[in-house]
This record gives structure tokens, sequence and C-alpha cells, in this order.
């Protein structure tokens, strides 16, 4: 058996474009802001003719951010990993069994394309931000997170019969895509303090109720075709689709230093770093599927299912976040399904005094 | 005057009197033949997991049946629903034209018309219902696609459309909807007769029909709810008693109560590889046709007995005294009856020119094969993309310019050249059954050789009398394989023996007894001892309706008084 993944050169583009995403903005941003707070005047000139305020009681900012969350939601992962493992129990571990007993005399798999589970969502935030005193301020904002991983892959399988037949067969995800989108309020203090000449740095708590929502999408197709001397005939082929989706309302709590420097008498720069607690700990929503008997389609809360495959090839317990759920959330073989968008964050912003 | 109008008057009121006591007449059941429509089928197969299942959906087809009622139409004669195997293979063409019905063909081949009456008919029996399975006989498909395209056309030989369990579902459904039609015998029993891979549907016909709630709640890696639901209804109907409740399987024999099988496969695998064993062993029948031809068998020379007999000694593996093609041309000599309009009518009973779904305008979307249409040489292959695996020439028995002989065509209209009124015996079938079938692909046990199915024999012969004949001649399905076939299955039987008749097998049959495993199945009795009846016909071959008739009939009148009626299965 060979195995060979392809495309490492779109890994790279793709990051770029994800950098590209979350960057452009704050560039913009900044371009648009610097002529806001006070002119085009260099800032060799402004840092002579200006004094920079520090924070004073009573002071009003507004902030806007950017940047990356680093997610880990565990149980919405494990549709990526039922995903692929079931493709290995249903292809490779059958190809291995007709070998090993004598059906094929050899079989082959190549890879094309790539899918990876869901690690890292853009994020963007408001907050307003007043002083309590020099140091300290309150802040009311909202952060909105925004993170998908779709991956185009196909597989094909070529089977040698002992008789010197050849089958192929292939499958085909356009995509198998992971997606969430959370929105949370949070009401929060900041402090803050000047460490150096012109730097600042704080420390940041804030915490409030997490909306958030999750996608599943596997659109696939399969076909089977037979080496019939002059090329492979197409002997069948089926399509299917199953999309899931799931809202729900959790909580928000996110913890983190944050370093920045003024601009101008008005506007600061900052960047801010640490972690965010972000959990819903129950979603419901619909789901559909489409397959060759007919669609079918369902609602209700979401669950991780124990589905346990058993073929002539053998045995495979496997795990799937889903809302279909015969029995609901008490049936054998499910167990809470949680929505976990907690991880580091890290961001950039603007921060304009009023 | 007076005293004579007062005679009339009490004549009058007597004769009114009495014909209120008088029983109602029987009501007539007629002979009746034609087709029943199944719907397009929406199954799958899972091995656990629903969301990747394999969902099929099946295409309409319009099966063809005949039915010959009882010479003596009582309220408890049994129905006997005859299928012949393959798969591919027809019933209208064998069993029906074959020694079982009041009419028969003249087994000489040399009357006019070419069918006579039948001495032995199974009428003495029951009522008779012959049923040519999709795609077979006179069978046919409807598809929803257009057929002028060749690949659409080969897509529809496959897996949603031939697997074994689909198949005994299309028979399941044809006999339920007949029974539901008429009343007067929806409960009457029901005896399967099934003839060579005819074994493997009446084992899967009886083993859903027994158990058939596992075919719609995701225990069986078939499923097949709307079937499931049809079954239930028939039961509630015929079983009001238990209205509230799936019937046991115990319960359900009372309707479904015996099968008869004649040169079956039950668990193909194992016999064949019992028969190549056997036949490679000095004093077999291979044996005796070295001698007679001065060609030995060699495995390594020769390769499947088949192929020796087939090709190179030129014996019918189905009938081997006989030379090659000894059957096909009595099968094809069946067609060529059944393709004319009157000897079809007559051997029906049934005004043939009446049934509306044989006009070629009823069927404008119907198919029966893909490939190269043009009749084929012996021997030579099917040209054409789609046609590549098609790897015979269709022994459709055609003229020489390609046309279906008799007047069918003449009658009903011309067809298009995927559509034929009759095939005998149709390789498309059989080739969506093994080699182009998605599901036997994918890993689902839809492949027929299995143990699985001996398996789902060895569970339904706890509960249903059995037949099963045991032909000399027949070295397909060597009846001396049998036995050593199912003692391969040591998980469920601790023994197998053949219990020989203790008169040479002319009124008391031999038996094969089956001693199963304490636990093998569960609420299965401990000890369990189940006895099958296996009575010889020493010049047999795999038709034995056509060579033994009266034996055959003889046995299985037999069989139906001493086991079924009785209710011994023991």
């Amino acid at each position: 058996m060979t195995d060979r993944q392809g495309c490492s050169h779109r890994i790279f583009s793709n990051t770029i474009a994800r950098l590209a995403r979350v960057f452009l903005p704050l560039v913009l941003m900044v371009g648009l802001a610097a002529p806001l707070s006070g002119g085009c005047a260099g800032r060799e000139d402004r840092e002579a003719e200006e004094t920079f305020a520090r924070p004073a009681r009573g002071d009003f900012r507004l902030e806007a951010w950017g940047g990356f969350a680093a997610l880990a939601p565990r149980d919405l992962n494990l549709f990526h990993d039922y995903t692929l493992g079931r493709d290995r129990f249903l292809f490779d571990r059958q190809l291995d069994f007709l070998q090993n007993n004598g059906i094929l005399a050899a079989w082959s798999r190549t890879s094309d394309g790539d899918s990876d589970p869901l690690t890292w969502a853009a994020s963007l935030g408001l907050r307003a931000r007043y002083q309590l005193s020099g140091t300290l301020s309150v802040t009311l904002g909202a952060i909105c997170l925004n993170g998908s991983e779709a991956g185009d892959l196909q597989m094909e399988f070529n089977r040698s019969g002992v008789e010197g037949t050849m089958d192929r067969e292939t499958q085909a995800y356009t995509p198998l895509s992971l997606s969430v989108r959370g929105v949370a309020p949070m009401l929060g203090l900041l402090f803050e303090m000047p460490v150096y000449e012109s730097v600042f740095a704080g420390l940041y708590l804030a915490g409030g109720p997490l909306f958030a929502g999750c996608r599943t999408l596997s659109d696939w197709k399969y076909s089977w075709s037979h080496r019939t001397g002059e090329g492979f005939d197409l002997i069948y082929s089926y399509e299917g689709r199953l999309e899931q989706e799931g809202r729900g309302t959790g909580a928000a709590l996110e913890i983190g230093l944050r370093v920045g420097s003024p601009l101008t008498s008005r506007l600061d720069f900052f960047c801010e770093g640490g972690y965010a607690l972000l959990i819903v700990p129950e979603l419901s929503g619909p789901g559909e599927e489409i397959l060759a008997d007919g669609p079918r389609s369902w609602d209700g809360p979401w669950g991780i299912r124990e589905l346990e495959l058993t073929a002539p090839w053998g045995d495979l317990l496997l795990e799937i976040p889903t809302s279909d759920l015969p029995d609901g959330l008490d049936g054998n073989g499910v167990r809470d399904f949680k929505l976990d968008l907690s991880g580091f964050k890290l961001r950039m912003g603007l921060s304009f005094r009023f | 005057m007076k005293r004579f109008s007062a005679l009339l008057f009490g004549l009058a009121m007597l004769t009114a009197a009495f014909s209120g006591l008088r029983p109602a007449a029987e009501p007539e059941i007629c002979a009746e033949a034609g087709f029943i429509t199944i719907e397009p089928v929406s199954f799958h197969f899972h091995f656990g997991d629903p969301f990747s299942r394999l969902g099929l959906v099946s295409s309409e087809a319009r099966m063809w049946y005949s039915f010959q009622p009882a010479d003596n139409p009582g309220s408890a004669a049994p129905l006997f629903v005859f299928f012949n195997g393959g798969p591919g293979s027809a019933t209208s063409t064998v069993l029906m034209s074959m020694g079982t019905g009041r009419l028969t063909l003249d087994p000489a081949m040399n009357t006019d018309p070419a069918t006579i009456a039948n001495p032995v008919s199974w009428t003495r029996l029951g009522h008779l219902l012959y049923i040519d399975a999709r795609q077979t006989g006179f069978s046919y498909n409807i598809s929803s696609e257009n057929l002028e395209d060749s690949s659409n056309l080969f897509r529809e030989f496959n897996a949603q459309n031939y697997n074994p369990f689909l198949d005994a579902g299309d028979f399941i459904r044809c006999l339920l909807r007949f029974l539901e039609g008429h009343p007067d015998l929806q409960a009457n029993p029901v005896i399967l007769v099934g003839e060579s891979f005819g074994g493997i549907r009446a084992t899967t016909m009886l083993h859903i029909l027994l158990h058939p709630a596992g075919y719609g709640d995701g225990s069986e890696f078939f499923q097949d709810a709307a079937l499931v639901e049809e079954i239930l209804g028939h039961y509630r109907t015929v079983f009001p008693e238990f209205s509230n409740n799936d019937p046991s399987p115990a319960e359900i024999t009372r309707q479904f109560r015996g099968q008869v099988l004649i040169q079956p496969t039950v668990t193909l695998e194992y016999q064949l590889e019992e028969t190549e064993a056997l036949l490679a062993m000095p004093g077999s029948p291979l044996d005796q046709i070295g001698r007679e031809t001065g060609i030995f068998y060699d495995p390594l020379l020769h390769g499947d007995s088949f192929n020796y007999l087939y090709h190179i000694v030129k014996r019918d593996p189905f009938i081997y005294p006989q030379t090659v093609g000894w059957s096909s041309e009595r099968i094809l000599r069946a067609a060529h009856l059944l393709r004319r309009t009157p000897e079809l009518t007559r051997l029906t009973g049934v005004d043939v020119t009446s049934i509306p779904e044989f006009y070629a305008g009823e069927r404008t979307n119907a198919y029966r094969i893909y490939g190269d249409y043009t009749p084929l040489e012996p021997g030579s292959r099917a040209a054409g993309p789609a046609a590549r695996l098609c790897l015979q020439p269709m022994p459709l028995g055609l003229t020489s310019d390609g046309r279906e002989p008799g007047d069918v065509e003449a009658v009903f209209g011309e067809l298009q050249p995927w559509d034929w009124y009759l095939i005998p015996s149709n390789p498309c079938v059989n080739l969506a059954f093994t080699t182009t079938n998605v599901a036997r692909q994918r890993g689902y046990q839809v492949d027929f050789s299995l143990p699985l199915f001996g398996w789902m024999f060895l569970r339904n012969a706890i509960d249903i009398p059995t037949l099963i004949t045991s032909a000399a001649l027949d070295l397909t399905i060597f009846p001396p394989a049998l036995p050593p076939a199912l003692a391969r299955h040591q998980d469920i039987l601790s023994t197998v023996r053949v219990i020989p008749s203790k008169d040479g097998g002319s009124s008391d049959p031999d038996v094969l007894e089956l001693v199963y495993r304490p636990g093998s199945f569960p609420g299965m009795p401990e000890p369990a001892a189940r006895r099958i009846w296996f009575p010889r016909f020493s010049e047999s071959g795999h038709m034995v309706s056509l060579s033994q008739p009266g034996e055959l009939f003889k046995w299985v009148e037999a069989w139906l008084t001493d086991c079924v009626l009785k209710g011994a299965v023991r």
C-alpha cells in the first residue's frame, strides 16, 4: 500500500490568505484613523509639538481590534475524525481483508487535496472604555469569532484482482467542512499603566454570555470503474450530502495582557494576548442528509453519538457529533456535546480617546 | 283448484325456506395470469452507521404471474408458490411449463400442440402460483431514465435492482399482493417451491417472513421498512388475534408451512467445495464419464468440473449422461412455445391478449437487457461499451433476423431493441447479482454463495418443514455434497447424517437429520434435531419436474400429508 499527500504548496498559500484576511482590515483602520486623530503631520514634528496625555478619570475611549483565536473544539472536530476514520474502515480495511484472504492480489490508495480539523478562527471586536481612574477602566464590548475549515479531498483506490482484473474506486469530498461563529457581549475591567516613555502595559479581564453556533458539511461522491482493456468503464456512481447546524448560548470569560503605545494624542495602538474560555454547553439545530434512497431531515439537541460498525473485516467504534439522535440525549451510546471555542487569542487594535 | 293453489303456495314457501338453509355456493376461483406491479422501493444496506449507509432505489418492476386453482379448492388448500433460480432464469419456461401444472410440455417434444395434459398436476394438491423474477421470463422493468443512453441502461443492472434481499422482497410483495387480491385464499397455507438459486430465494424469503422486525429496525444489514410494514399488515389481517403484537416465528408458520427445494443452493460456497472434492474421487460420476469418453477429469488440466463437462467432454452438467445443451434445448423449446399466444393462453388458462401490460403501448420505457442487441452466434462475445461485461451470448432462441419467434410481436407490437417479451435466461441479471454489483463491491454480504445464507437456511429449518430433492444425475447441485456442506456450519450443527430409506427409496424417503448445538439459536429447545425429507430421483438431473414429474408429485404429496399438515418437523 502506498500513500502520497499532494499540494503542500496549497497549505502555504492558504496561510497567506488567512493572514491577509485578518491584517488587511487592521492596516486599513490604521491608515484611516491616523488622519482622524489630528492630521497628517510627521511623527517627529508631533513628538516635538505634543505631549501625550495620561489617561484620566472620566476619559472615554472606543477600541476596535482584529486577530487570531486558536481553537480546539474537540467535540466538533470529531466530525472530521469520524469521516476520515469511517473511510479508512470502509476502504482501506476492506481492501486489506480482501488481500489477506486471497481475493485481491494487491491494492493501492492515493489522495489529493487535504482536510483538516478546525484549529483557529478570526476574531473582531469593539468595546467602549471608561476610565475609573488613571489606571483602571471599565469596558463594555463584544467580540465576534468566525472560523471555517473547508477541505477538498479526493481518494482513489485501485484493486488488482487475482485473475488480473483491475477496478478503481474514488471517494471525493467537495467539501468536507467545519465552521463556527460566535458573538459574546462582554463587561470587563482593564488595568493599565505606563512602563516606559511611550509604552504602557496592562491586564484585562472580561466576561459575558456567548451566542455561538457551528456547522458541519460533507458533500461527497463515490464512483467505481472497471478496466476493460481500453480504459476504465464506469460501473456505478452515487453521491450524498450531510449538513448539520447548531446554535446555543453559553458563557465567555477572557483574561490577558496588553501592551500598547500612543500614535497620536488621541489614538493608541495596542496588542493583546490572552486566554478566552468560550463554551456553549448545549446546542440544538437541524440536519439534513441526502442519499439515493431519499432525503432525511431532523432537528433537536446535539450530542455525541457512538456508532459501532460491524463488517466482515472487523469492527470499529466511531463517534459523530450530531443532532440526529433517535432517542434523544438519554439514548444509548449518546453523550453530551459542547461547543468549546476556548483557547489563546492574539489581537491588535486601535484605541481612540474622545 | 284452491287445493292445488295451496299446494303450490306451500311448495313455494318450503323452497324459499330451504334455499335460505342451503350453504352459499363456494366462490369460484379461476385461473389468472398477468403482471403485479412493484413500485420503486427505497432500501439500504448498512454496517451500523446510518450516515454511511448504501441507500438505493429500485426501478418499477412488472412481475409476471400465472395462477392455477386447485382441483378441489377447499378453504385449507395450500398455495404452492413456484420460482426458478439462476439468478436470471425464468419460472415460466421451466417449472410452469414442465411437469407441475395442468398442462405440461411434452418431454418427447413431438406433439402438436406441444403441451399435453399433466396426469400429476399439482393442482391435485393445491393452488399453484408461478412468478417470474425481475427481468426474467415475461417480467420487465420500467426505468425513469433515458434509455437511449446506454450508460443509463447499464446502470439499471446493479444492486438497486438485483440482490438476494430485494429479490426476496419482490417475491414477498407479489405473494402478499396476490393474497390481498384474493381474500378467500389470504389465510391459506403457503408452500414455497424453489429450484436451484430458488433455494437461496426461499431461504431469504422465509427469514424475512419469520423475522420481519429486524429488517426495519436497523438490526439487519439490509433494511426495507416498507416491506416490513406490508408483511406486518398481512399478519394483522390473517392473525387478528395478534393485532397488538408481532407474531412469533412459530405462529407465522401457521401460514408459511413448508418449502420444497428442487436441487437447491442453500449454502453454495460449501456445496461447491464439497462437490469438487467428491467429484475428484475414484468412483464418482466424473470417473464414470472418464471411462466412457477416455478423458479423465484432472483439476489441474481442466479447471473446475463444470468446465470439464461443458467444454471438454461435451456433457450437460445439469444432467450428465446427456450431451451439452440438452437442458437449454428444452428451455428454449418452452420459450418458443410461450412466444405463441395461443399456446401461452392454453398453458395459463387465460386469454393473454387481454392482458394490457403485454402491449407495446403500455411499456414505453421498459427494458430487459443492455449491450449489443443483435443475435449472437454461440461462442461469440457481445460488443459495445456496456456489453463488454456481458460475457455470454444471450440464449434467447431468436430467429435468424434477430426477432422473437412466435406471434408475440405481431399481437402485442414491436418493442425497443433493449426490450423483449420473453427471456428464458438473462445473463445481464446474473452479472448484476455478481460481477457488477456495487453492494457486493462495498463489502455487503449480498454474495449468495456466502455461508450467511446457509445460516439462514438452518435457522428456517427449525420451524419450516422442508423437502429437498436428491437428483442422481445433477452435477451442478450434486446431492451427495449437501450433507457435508451443511456439516461445515459447525457453530450451528453438531451432526448431520443421512438416514437411508427403509425400502430403497420407493415409499420411504432418505432423510437428512440435522442435530443443532445447544444455544445455536436463541430460544432453541435443547436437544434439537430436525429432519429434512431427501428423496432420491435416480433418473433426474437438475430439472426434476421435467425428468420425473410423477416421482416428484408422489414425494411432495406424501411429505405434505406426513409433515406439513401434521405439523411435524422433528
